[in-house]
């Protein structure tokens, strides 16, 4: 069976822990949990982590999710390339998307179901490891600009910085 | 002489109206402090019989009644929310860890088919029952802010009562009545209120404006249906009350809560209209 690398697990609920300890053990070669997210870091510059787990909330009593925000902005931070993916309360949708904004790899609901859970993560841990050709990048770029600029071709040229008439002649290929 | 007689009567008898007047002055009080004392605000007391002053007076009184009771139940209503909200996180954390132990123990081959499966399954469903449960809650729980407008109130009851032509109706709205509320929580309360009736056994519902002194408009919803036992009288607006085997207890206390979000209320009412045997009251703004 291929085993997914090293994962690292941060919630200060030690349950959660031996839940997804339980649940991963098959998935992972080797899960590191950490309670307090102060370690992040620390821990990151020691081992090979191929994932962090992140929960959204870690004082007691507050729920607005900021924290976990903050501990994600500082992973992307040091290790822009790192997939992170965020362990949220029930009913929390809006705090969810502002983490993929953030640079979330995607987000976990709890209470989840174990088999959608590692569905998630194998899914994550793929995606990173495919190469992309370097037409499509150009060509998602492009489709991205363009809808940055409201369909506007003139400023998207511009943005890219290419004449209008390169930038049809490329859309002419998509 | 005659006249110190006359004005000696009079002033007697001045005397006895006197004393009388304040003795049901003293009574009027009493009456309103075991009311409050009974944590019941609604002391409506009558306003006959009483000098100009008084009356204002006591009208200030029975108005301040209603302003209480509606700030008491827009507490009730507030802090069951906050606490809903806590508490269905801190459910929906605890059963996590439950729900995804017992799942990864069910999968495991030392589990499988031995006494121990039986026991799993059962912690693993109930876990899982408990959090579809509290997120149904927070589903119907988390309502959208009412989009208040002038609405045409007749038309809506005319709407609810096609909704269920197996009901005979009795309804008394003028239809030049306007209020200020949410169409749509308006009418989900009042088809909230029916289905209750519904399975109260009723079988005739009458909708109809109250006169009552308030600057709201007061409109009654009742059935006649089976009464609602004293004993649940106090409980029946709080969330997770219920008496029905399949219900969840969430209906009326989610309908009492859209109407306080339109600045209304929806209250039980003592009084019943037209051979009712349970009601209640919706107080509505008026534009």
């Amino acid at each position: 069976m291929n085993k997914y690398g090293t994962i690292l697990i941060v919630d200060d609920n030690p349950s959660i822990l031996t839940a997804l300890r339980y649940c991963l053990d098959t998935t992972f070669e080797r899960i590191i949990t950490l309670d307090k997210p102060d370690d992040i870091l620390k821990t990151m510059a020691q081992d090979t982590i191929d994932m962090v787990l992140l929960d959204m909330n870690f004082t007691l009593g507050v729920n607005s999710g900021q924290e976990g925000l903050l501990w994600l902005r500082t992973i992307r931070k040091h290790h822009p390339q790192m997939p992170v993916v965020l362990l949220t309360a029930y009913a929390d949708v809006s705090l969810a998307v502002r983490g993929l904004k953030s640079g979330a790899s995607d987000f976990i609901v709890k209470p989840w179901d174990n088999d959608e859970l590692v569905r998630k993560l194998k899914d994550v841990l793929d995606m990173q490891g495919e190469i992309v050709s370097l037409d499509e990048m150009e060509v998602e770029h492009i489709r991205r600009t363009i809808d940055h600029c409201h369909g506007n071709l003139s400023k998207a040229a511009e943005l890219l910085g290419i004449t209008r008439q390169t930038l049809y002649n490329k859309m002419k290929r998509l | 002489m005659w006249v110190y007689i006359i004005i000696g009567v009079l002033l007697v008898a001045g005397i006895a109206w006197f004393v009388h007047h304040q003795r049901s002055l003293k009574m009027r009080a009493h009456l309103m402090q075991e009311a409050i004392h009974n944590r019941d605000f609604t002391f409506r007391l009558p306003v006959n019989g009483l000098l100009s002053g008084e009356r204002a007076m006591q009208e200030t009184l029975n108005h301040l009644g209603d302003t209480i009771r509606q700030q008491v139940n827009q507490n009730e209503v507030e802090s069951w929310e906050r606490l809903t909200r806590v508490l269905t996180h801190e459910i929906m954390n605890a059963t996590a860890p439950i729900t995804s132990i017992s799942q990864s123990m069910l999968n495991r081959q030392d589990v499988k088919d031995t006494p121990l499966e039986d026991g799993i399954q059962a912690i693993y469903d109930t876990s899982r029952h408990l959090s579809e449960f509290v997120a149904s809650y927070r589903k119907m729980s988390e309502l959208e802010r009412p989009v208040l407008a002038d609405i045409q109130l007749r038309p809506l009851v005319d709407d609810v009562c096609r909704a269920y032509p197996e009901l005979s109706w009795q309804v008394s709205v003028p239809s030049d009545i306007t209020v200020r509320a949410d169409a749509g929580m308006l009418r989900q309360v009042l088809m909230n209120l029916v289905k209750n009736a519904i399975e109260a056994e009723a079988h005739k519902i009458v909708v109809r404006v109250v006169d009552e002194e308030s600057p709201s408009l007061m409109l009654y919803v009742g059935n006649d249906g089976l009464p609602i036992p004293a004993e649940n009288r106090q409980s029946l607006f709080v969330p997770f009350f219920t008496t029905k085997r399949s219900g969840s207890g969430i209906g009326l206390s989610l309908s009492r809560r859209m109407m306080i979000q339109q600045g209304g209320m929806l209250d039980l009412t003592e009084k019943q209209y037209e051979g009712c045997c349970a009601g209640f009251m919706l107080t509505l703004q008026v534009p």
